[in-house]
């Protein structure tokens, strides 16, 4: 019974994608479907670590711009001049950073606890840091100064993006290793104000480091990951352009829509591959030791069971599948656009549809995020052209242009609305765990 | 070597704005750890508390000018304020009403009430953006002044000058009157006491006979009123845009943190480290040094250690930094 | 036989689906001290928890001087006179000694609160000298003593305390069983629940010996202490 009940679910989220494709085009649908993918990817990532072991982590957007940032260093195009202007010394500089502060932390265990440690250290880092600014800042200005209004960046490896969503998940990763290490193990609440700052500085890195991925001046034209063609590679070639009119459809037309497919297929498989990984992770002695420590955190820890390292593991798990979808996410859309990495859109919007999916359960975060994502990017044409039939008897005038203005944050207090009355009345969600 | 003028940029570039600063983010921390302490949850909701009854005092401030009625020299908006503090705290009452109070007697885990308070947040930032939009509001009026840079300038001769905004000086004046009738209210009434009594000891507290539905009710109020005045002087001094209040959260947890979460006493203290870290730390202290050593030394650096776009590292590091060593904040807390 | 002022009679409950209790019955009378003991896990504190309203009981009832108050909550029970000392978390330890004091007697509304307040500090000097101090920062006996003045704040007629000596120095443990001896001598009932049974049924006027959430034996303090069967099972001796 409920397996049927869950089949009408997704039977249901695939009519909203068929409406949309005969309503208004196969090409919207198809978009919307690629990103609600990548979303319920996403959300993947997020149910690992809230329904696995009940993290709550408000840093989405920041795994996801690792993600991106991921692409852009792996598969832009190289700029010699730029790498050659300061590429090196900025590595120095950052490898200085890595050593000086673990040579702090090697200190720290060192030397005698006490007032003389603390203001030995502090005076300590505050000289490292300025020597790594004063190894860092010219080598960045250099950077820049090159071609500015094309490159001003170290460029990237122009490799084939397909590399860049595994070095997407190990960013991703890494960065909550070191989060994880500070903040797990303490309230429940640090972790979700420590992951909204550590968010908040990746995603003003990405806005402001023009030398790593020309910030806010935007990195576009990023390749294509294997083997997904450029339409307009496709519409001169012949044997596409042959089988498009066997079938009788528009070159253009079936050539994006082909592109899309092929994307669709990719995320898909990603997707269920993720799926099948984590269920069989579940069935395994370690996804039983992480349900017993769910379940009970203080009978697991008193049975030997090390809970802060457990959640720790999992905390990275979830995010690198996070950055993996980021990496996924900008090398489709074939651009880094610092800008867009907002946190109501990857950090809370991620959180609603795993809560209305159904906490725990990984079909119901793809659930969720389909539906969810469907719902988010819908309104977009929905709720203007919903408004305009509401406000169509209005005369032209200021109050009419604000109640249309008003539509466009209608989402926001929607997705609030449908995260509130989930949690309160069906906090398990669409498809409840087992 | 001119220390006079070093001093009057340090006093001009750091004390004077950190001052302004660290009072409207203690008004904010207040709330958030009067919060903390009785209803045991960190509120995401509380930026954009701020933002909603900053909105509502913006559109008094406006109703009250298109009467004539002004404050002299004072903003309009102080005369607005008491009606925006209305609002707000009908606003966050109702909310616990209709949401946070389900919870309560459920007795669910903090950690779901935190994802309950960040769903509060997406409504009230949709109802701010729809209320008043997303651009920048300007609501400020009388004197801009209180301490006109000219006239300082003239009156002591230096070359550097030292200006106090009005919307400063007014901070920090209700940060204290604020902080003042705060710890008054919870050291010497008895309401009060029976606040701290219940985030001391809940069940105890019930044991006592104190009604736990009352002090939640007097918490939000307070929490509320603080928020609208943070949010409206955060407002007057820097301009008002709707969306930036989500990002003051972070500098208001770290300083609650700090503190110690759950110690009114640690969240004002802890504010003005998180003020004054931020302002010393994305300072251009290229004047100040300036002043203090022969120019030829200075070469040509901003000396300024990170760009005013990474302020939020600044609080992220200090929050890091107490978690790390000092998890339970100066002023112990929970 | 008249009814007790204060009795717990034949209650059966527990937490959840499993009784802990079983007709299990208390009784206190005024200015008398009625001790619970028994092995652990035999359902002391929760015996007491039942007669003060912390438990759902199943069957039995609760009766204060005549009147039924099985139904009515624990804060109601407090404003009929029933004083609680639980066995920790006893204290406000981010407050001082005198606002504990205050706290407990939150629910009073007359003017006499003032006057409660020295006889506590009569009682228990120490209080008076530690009153602005904060009650977190006191050795484990001041802390019990300000647990037990809080509960005394509301002038109670039943005072009922969980293992008041858990965790203090024996000689911190005789000096509280006095101060209980002269609380009871004002009129109030206590009714105990204590570990170190031997002592405490020296002072006991009337002693329950609870195993498995049963009555074992119910007797004088005294009678009990010479019980060999008592001694044998229950007193190591």
């Amino acid at each position: 019974m409920a397996r049927y009940r869950n089949v009408l679910l997704f039977a249901g989220v695939a009519m909203l994608f068929i409406l949309t494709g005969v309503f208004q085009s196969w090409n919207l649908s198809l978009n919307i479907l690629n990103l609600a993918l990548l979303s319920a990817i996403m959300a993947i990532g997020v149910n690992i670590q809230w329904g696995y072991a009940g993290l709550f982590s408000t840093g989405i957007v920041g795994s996801v711009a690792l993600g991106g940032l991921a692409v852009a260093l792996v598969s832009s195009k190289p700029v010699p001049e730029g790498w050659a202007a300061g590429g090196p010394q900025i590595v120095e500089a950052l490898l200085f950073a890595a050593l000086a502060i673990g040579l702090a932390t090697w200190l720290y265990r060192r030397l005698k606890p006490g007032a003389n440690r603390a203001l030995a250290l502090a005076l300590y880092l505050v000289v490292a840091f300025f020597i790594y600014r004063a190894i860092l800042d010219p080598a960045v200005t250099a950077v820049e100064a090159n071609n500015p209004a094309q490159a001003g960046n170290i460029g990237g490896l122009g490799f084939n993006s397909l590399l860049a969503w595994p070095v997407g998940a190990l960013m991703a990763a890494a960065a909550a290793w070191i989060i994880g290490k500070i903040a797990l193990g303490l309230r429940e609440d640090y972790l979700a104000i420590a992951t909204l700052g550590i968010a908040e500085i990746i995603v003003q890195v990405l806005r402001n480091e023009d030398w790593l991925a020309r910030g806010v001046k935007n990195l576009i034209d990023l390749p294509r990951p294997w083997p997904v063609p450029k339409e307009v590679d496709l519409q001169v070639d012949p044997f596409f352009l042959d089988t498009v009119r066997a079938i009788g459809a528009d070159p253009v037309t079936a050539s994006t829509i082909f592109v899309k497919l092929l994307y669709a297929t990719m995320f898909g498989l990603v997707l269920l591959l993720l799926v099948w990984g984590c269920e069989r992770a579940l069935n395994s002695p370690w996804g039983r030791t992480v349900r017993a420590i769910r379940d009970n955190e203080i009978s697991a820890a008193a049975m030997g069971k090390d809970v802060k390292f457990r959640h720790l593991q999992i905390f990275i798990i979830g995010s690198a599948v996070v950055g993996l979808a980021g990496a996924m996410l900008t090398s489709m859309e074939g651009q880094l656009t610092p800008p867009s990495y907002l946190p109501l859109r990857f950090t809370f919007l991620i959180w609603v549809m795993v809560i209305v999916g159904g906490s725990g359960n990984n079909w119901g975060a793809i659930l969720g995020g389909l539906l969810i994502g469907w719902l988010y990017l819908a309104v977009e044409f929905l709720g203007p052209q919903m408004m305009a039939i509401l406000t169509s008897g209005l005369p032209a005038g200021p109050l009419k242009d604000h109640l249309q203005d008003t539509a466009a944050h209608m989402r926001l207090l929607t997705l609030g609305v449908v995260l509130l009355l989930v949690l309160r009345f069906a906090p398990k969600g669409l498809i409840p765990e087992k | 070597m001119d220390l006079l003028n070093a001093l009057t940029a340090f006093l001009n570039f750091i004390v004077v704005p950190g001052l302004a600063y660290g009072s409207q983010l203690a008004l904010g921390a207040l709330g958030i750890t009067l919060i903390f302490s009785v209803l045991r949850f960190s509120n995401f909701a509380h930026g954009d508390t701020m933002a909603f009854g900053t909105a509502f005092v913006i559109l008094f401030t406006w109703w009250f000018q298109s009467l004539g009625i002004t404050a002299g020299p004072l903003p309009t908006a102080l005369l607005a304020l008491p009606l925006g503090i209305l609002v707000t705290i009908a606003m966050v009452l109702a909310t616990d009403r209709v949401v946070y109070r389900y919870y309560r007697k459920v007795r669910a885990k903090a950690i779901i009430v935190v994802i309950v308070s960040t769903g509060v947040m997406f409504v009230m930032n949709g109802l701010v953006r729809m209320i008043i939009g997303t651009s920048e509001r300007n609501f400020s009026d009388g004197a801009r002044m209180m301490l006109n840079p000219q006239d300082f300038k003239a009156w002591t001769g230096l070359a550097e000058p030292l200006a106090v905004k009005t919307t400063q000086a007014i901070s920090v004046v209700a940060a204290v009157l604020c902080c003042a009738f705060l710890f008054w209210f919870l050291q010497k009434t008895r309401t009060g006491k029976s606040m701290r009594a219940y985030s001391d000891n809940e069940d105890l507290a019930l044991l006592s006979g104190i009604n736990p539905e009352r002090v939640v009710t007097i918490t939000w109020i307070l929490a509320g009123a603080l928020a609208c005045i943070a949010g409206t002087l955060y407002g007057l001094d820097k301009s008002y845009r709707g969306i930036v209040y989500f990002s003051l959260l972070m500098p208001m947890f770290a300083a609650a943190v700090v503190g110690g979460l759950g110690s009114p006493l640690g969240a004002v203290i802890g504010s003005f480290i998180v003020a004054f870290s931020e302002l010393i730390v994305t300072n251009a202290w290229r004047k100040i040094f300036g002043y203090l050593v022969p120019p030829d030394w200075l070469g040509d650096g901003l000396y300024q250690a990170l760009s005013t776009d990474y302020k939020v590292a600044v609080s992220f590091s200090i929050l890091i930094l107490v978690l790390l060593f000092r998890p339970q904040g100066i002023f112990g807390g929970k | 036989m008249a009814e007790p002022f204060l009795i717990g009679e034949n209650m059966t409950g527990g937490y959840g689906a499993v009784d802990i209790l079983h007709d299990c019955t208390l009784a206190v009378e005024p200015g008398e001290i009625a001790v619970i003991v028994g092995p652990n896990g035999a359902g002391k504190s929760t015996a007491m928890k039942a007669v003060f309203g912390m438990l759902r009981l199943r069957q039995g009832s609760v009766r204060l001087a005549g009147e039924d108050i099985t139904g009515l909550t624990p804060q109601a029970r407090v404003r009929k006179g029933m004083g609680f000392v639980p066995q920790t978390h006893n204290i406000f330890t981010g407050m001082t000694v005198e606002e504990n004091l205050e706290m407990g007697a939150f629910i009073r509304e007359d003017e006499g609160i003032r006057g409660t307040m020295e006889q506590i500090y009569d009682l228990f000097p120490i209080l008076r000298q530690k009153r602005f101090q904060k009650a977190g920062e006191l050795s484990g006996g001041q802390r019990q003593q300000v647990a037990v003045g809080r509960a005394l704040m509301t002038q109670p007629k039943v005072l009922m305390l969980d293992e008041p000596t858990a965790g203090v120095s024996p000689i911190v443990m005789d000096e509280l069983f006095d101060r209980i001896i002269e609380i009871a001598r004002t009129g109030i009932s206590i009714l105990m629940v204590e570990q170190n049974a031997r002592q405490a049924l020296e002072i006991a006027d009337k002693g329950y010996v609870l195993v498995q959430g049963r009555n074992r034996y119910t007797d004088t303090g005294a009678a009990l202490l010479a019980d060999p069967e008592v001694r044998k099972s229950f007193l190591g001796g």
